[in-house]
């Protein structure tokens, strides 16, 4: 157990990027784009050194430092299974969003500061295995994407900004009080203070404390997923979030929800999540047939994404809850494919925003005759995201419902029918902005994929078919730290 | 009075005597010099809190005058924060006053000093006779500092209704020690429990214990005005809004120091004569009415003054909510962590408060400017300072990484401890209100689109410019590295709470 090492390295070799770029003259637009990228490629680089997790679902590269001894409060990071895919893909997502801002001319230097700070909140929150170290990041990255939907969003972004600052704020601080429940009930048990999850995890608690400490998680989580009811921040910051935030929310933020349920809602408080896993799987096949619902009746390119996904993280709170491993192993991978698909949808949705200044489902049409590599772009990741054998998403969706029908066959049947929806919203988007004929002279004048467009994009293509066509590299890592955290049930 | 009395009094009598001096020069012929009446208060302000951190540091504390001040390590600590209030006040004051002529310099400077003095004493005071000493040589020098602007009927007002509320809670103070005094026959704090609970005045005694609970309750009620905890908080809107800038942010930082102080040393006074129990619920409600009040009043204001007044209020009751913590642990160790947390809040507060200030200072440019719409398009026009307020707000609203949320954990944390789950429950609750208008603050720096500024060509002053660095660089240290701040501040209410 060293003091810190190479978790530490890639979660604050960001925030010093943030500061280089900083310092960077406010004039020298290029310098600050390069010195952004170089930081986060070679966070990318660096970030590849962690693939190989311990294989008994133990977390890897542990670091340990006593922080506020008071609190029992320590820097501890480590990385397993679930959290090593979101590390990488949240370190892949930053090049891919500097991509972006190419178009970018006012404020870019804030742009690319936030986005690195927010690079380091974003890994952090998945390294750190201490509950306060977790709680402090997870904020980390609220502040910096608040300011990203509020400097650089669209008309209405004041307003989508502070609703997704309230709403997530709102739901981390129930979060906060649980959490120091929990701390408080382990310096009863012990008489120490101690935020470490494995301590944590040690506690006996009955079932009445552990329903109120869920409660507390589950809300604050809830919000992030989001789920349904609480998931109308999301269109809104959506929207309104500049092409980067939009992916970055896509890519990783939503999944601190769902991460948040993996790390401390199973392996702390088991009887509890099992008492809950019947509300909140209803909770969540209503997110997923309400939000394709909602897609289908989108005529804005955006919107539609952002309802879809409101659709599919329901699906992985539906893999989550079965509380059954090869569900789970489902909703670790789907949570990546998500960021996979839905960060690239973001990514073309902003490109061709760019170019029009329009979204509407029906401003455009042919769009693969005017702009093959945008079309072709646009066609395969719609059907990532709706599942097509071959693609990523079909490996998550499958174990997600196999898993499921296990346990709860009948959740996992409702949530087959928000397959079947997202296929219809997705191919009739497809239909309506891919084929057809262009519906104006502007539309039949769209210029295709630039070559940076072409690069960001490149990566999460590859994914796609990595992913879909040979999972296992992935689900070989994600396997043991799922059946780790079942075990706190006891059997499995 | 021996030496040894006089060197612990030091931290009290230094601002004391650099007050005295300043006016002394004022007389001198020539000394009429704006100039040197603030060089000689700063340097005064800067002794008075060298001398007491090294004083702290060497770790001498003990008792003087016949056990009636007690110079321990939390006394002390407050004190720290007290100086440090008035160097802070004192450098922004420089700004503050250069564009208000009509204010009586070496008055205004020896003023702040010897409240300052009045302050350290409150915080050190065993005695009720020093307690009452301590708040009037607080009290009457801020009376006088929030009319110093003669010609501002706002000022006035601000001056003239601090004097009568003032006076009237310490008329009520003066009461409650009349009849904690006659429950114990001592007027020494620290002895004044074990009198009560020996001849039975207090909750232990029955019936014939309303004496000494009426007393505490009275006690109580003079000091919870200073700290402007609800519903003896009317007048703290209007006097710090009135008040020059530099003297409320004094005024938020310092009399909560001292106050919170003299309230954790007479904690075993109030659980002895309420008894834990009573005195916990009475003080958790005021806590809740205080952050009630003040984070939905600062919902509505449109001037930064008073929006960071009813911002004091609010911390006041998170404070307050550390308090009740401590009443209600009591006798074990366990209200250690309560009065630790408030001490470090205490650090906490005073620096974002002061820091936020000093920006509110900067935007007045000395034309009164106080509303809220002059922070807009500051984010663009002076991003270094808008960076600033942007941290001094978060910390205020209780986001990490800064200090100030680690200050809201502690506290909050001794309440669940103490056992006082719903008291957390509310205060997370209050803080999730106050995040509202604390963001309010950063949406108007960072989101008006371009050529929307209300202060083109802003221009920062070094001074108030270095208090906010000072402020920015403590606040995210304290926030990333609190371990040592926290361990202190365990080790010196050792003395207090065994």
């Amino acid at each position: 157990m060293e003091n810190f090492g190479i978790l530490s390295l890639i979660t604050f070799l960001p925030l010093l990027g943030a500061v280089v770029v900083a310092l960077l003259p406010r004039a020298n637009a290029p310098a600050q784009r390069v010195a952004a990228l170089v930081f986060g490629l070679v966070n990318l680089g660096l970030s590849f050194t962690i693939f190989n997790v311990n294989g008994d679902g133990s977390m890897s590269f542990v670091e340990s430092q006593a922080w506020i001894p008071t609190f029992g409060v320590s820097y501890a990071m480590g990385v397993d299974g679930i959290a090593m895919p979101l590390i990488i893909l949240a370190c892949l997502i930053v090049p891919i969003v500097i991509a972006t801002t190419m178009k970018i001319t006012d404020r870019l230097k804030e742009y690319l500061v936030l986005l690195l700070i927010m690079e380091t909140g974003m890994v952090g929150v998945f390294c750190a295995t201490d509950i306060v170290l977790f709680y402090i990041f997870f904020e980390l990255t609220l502040i910096p994407l608040y300011f990203m939907i509020g400097m650089f969003g669209g008309k209405e972004r004041i307003y989508a900004a502070f609703k997704f600052f309230l709403f997530t704020a709102a739901g981390s601080l129930p979060m906060l009080i649980a959490i120091l429940y929990l701390m408080q009930q382990h310096r009863l048990a012990t008489g120490v203070y101690s935020g470490a999850i494995q301590d944590l995890s040690a506690l006996t608690l009955d079932l009445g404390q552990q329903l109120w400490v869920f409660a507390g998680f589950a809300l604050a989580f809830a919000i992030k997923v989001p789920m349904f009811p609480l998931h109308t921040w999301l269109p809104d910051a959506h929207v309104q979030a500049p092409t980067g935030g939009s992916i970055i929310l896509a890519g990783i933020m939503l999944k601190l929800g769902t991460y948040g349920f993996l790390r401390f809602g199973i392996p702390l408080l088991p009887l509890a999540a099992q008492r809950f896993a019947v509300p909140m799987l209803i909770l969540s096949v209503i997110g997923v047939i309400y939000g394709a619902y909602l897609a289908w009746a989108q005529d804005d390119l955006k919107k539609l994404v952002a309802c879809s996904s409101v659709s599919h993280m329901g699906f992985v709170m539906v893999g989550v809850f079965a509380l059954q491993p090869d569900a789970l192993r489902g909703a670790v991978l789907q949570m990546l494919n998500h960021g996979i698909s839905t960060g690239a949808l973001f990514l073309l949705v902003g490109a061709i925003y760019e170019r029009r200044h329009k979204r509407g489902l029906d401003d455009f049409g042919g769009l693969v005759k005017v702009a093959p590599a945008m079309g072709l772009a646009l066609v395969i990741t719609s059907l990532s995201s709706i599942g097509l054998p071959g693609l990523n998403g079909f490996v998550g969706e499958l174990l997600i419902l196999v898993g499921a029908f296990q346990t709860q066959p009948l959740y996992a049947a409702l949530c087959a029918l928000g397959v079947l929806l997202g296929a219809i919203y997705m191919l009739q988007m497809v239909r309506r902005v891919c084929y057809g004929k262009p519906n104006s002279a502007e539309a039949a004048g769209l210029s295709d994929m630039t070559l940076v467009e072409k690069l960001a994009f490149a990566p999460l293509l590859i994914l796609m078919f990595v992913i879909g066509l040979a999972p296992g590299f992935l689900l070989d890592r994600i396997g043991p730290a799922v059946d780790s955290l079942l075990s706190a049930f006891g059997s499995t | 009075m021996t030496t040894q009395d006089l060197a612990l009094a030091s931290p009290i009598l230094l601002p004391a005597f650099a007050a005295l001096l300043v006016i002394l020069v004022d007389l001198l012929p020539g000394g009429k010099d704006a100039d040197g009446s603030f060089f000689l208060a700063f340097l005064g302000a800067l002794v008075s809190l060298a001398y007491t951190v090294f004083y702290l540091i060497d770790g001498r504390s003990g008792s003087a005058f016949a056990n009636t001040l007690l110079v321990d390590d939390m006394a002390l600590t407050a004190t720290v924060v007290i100086h440090f209030s008035a160097l802070v006040a004192i450098v922004l004051s420089r700004t503050y006053l250069r564009a208000r002529p009509d204010v009586e310099r070496p008055e205004y400077h020896a003023f702040i000093l010897i409240s300052a003095a009045g302050m350290a004493m409150l915080a050190s005071a065993n005695d009720l006779v020093n307690v009452f000493l301590g708040l009037e040589l607080l009290s009457i020098p801020l009376y006088v500092l929030a009319t110093s602007q003669l010609r501002n009927p706002r000022s006035v007002e601000a001056g003239l209704k601090y004097l009568l509320l003032g006076a009237f809670a310490s008329s009520f103070l003066l009461f409650g020690m009349g009849l904690l005094y006659g429950a114990s026959g001592t007027t020494v704090l620290s002895a004044m429990p074990l009198e009560i609970a020996r001849l039975g005045t207090g909750a232990a005694g029955g019936d014939t214990g309303l004496l000494a609970a009426f007393g505490a309750v009275m006690f109580l009620i003079g000091l919870l005005f200073k700290i402007g905890a609800a519903p003896f908080h009317m007048w703290t809107p209007d006097v710090y809004e009135g008040s020059p800038t530099p003297v409320t942010a004094f005024m938020a930082a310092a009399t909560k120091a001292a106050a919170f102080a003299a309230l954790l040393r007479a904690v075993p006074v109030l659980a002895e004569s309420l008894g834990p129990v009573a005195g916990a619920r009475l003080l958790s409600g005021v806590a809740v009415l205080t952050m009630l009040v003040g984070n939905l009043g600062a919902l509505r204001q449109t001037n930064l003054k008073r929006l960071l007044a009813y911002s004091s209020i609010a911390h006041a009751g998170y404070m307050l909510v550390g308090v009740a913590a401590v009443v209600a642990l009591h006798g074990s160790s366990g209200s250690r962590s309560g009065a630790s947390a408030i001490l470090f809040y205490l650090v906490v507060y005073a620096v974002m408060n002061l820091g936020a200030f000093a920006v509110a200072i900067v935007l007045d440019r000395g034309e009164g400017k106080e509303g809220l719409g002059e922070l807009r398009g500051l984010g663009r026009e002076r991003p270094l300072l808008a960076a600033a307020m942007s941290v001094f707000a978060l910390a205020l609203a209780g986001v990490p990484p800064t200090a100030g949320f680690l200050g809201k954990l502690y506290v909050f944390s001794s309440a669940v401890e103490a056992g006082l789950l719903p008291l957390a429950v509310i205060a997370v609750l209050m803080s999730v209100i106050a995040l509202y208008y604390y963001l309010r603050l950063l949406i108007l720096m960072y989101v008006s689109p371009a050529g929307e500024t209300a202060a083109p060509g802003l221009r920062v002053d070094w001074l108030c410019g270095a208090a906010s660095l000072v402020g920015v660089v403590v606040v995210l240290w304290l926030g990333v590295l609190p371990g040592w701040l926290m361990e202190f501040v365990e080790s010196s209410m050792r003395g207090l709470i065994r």
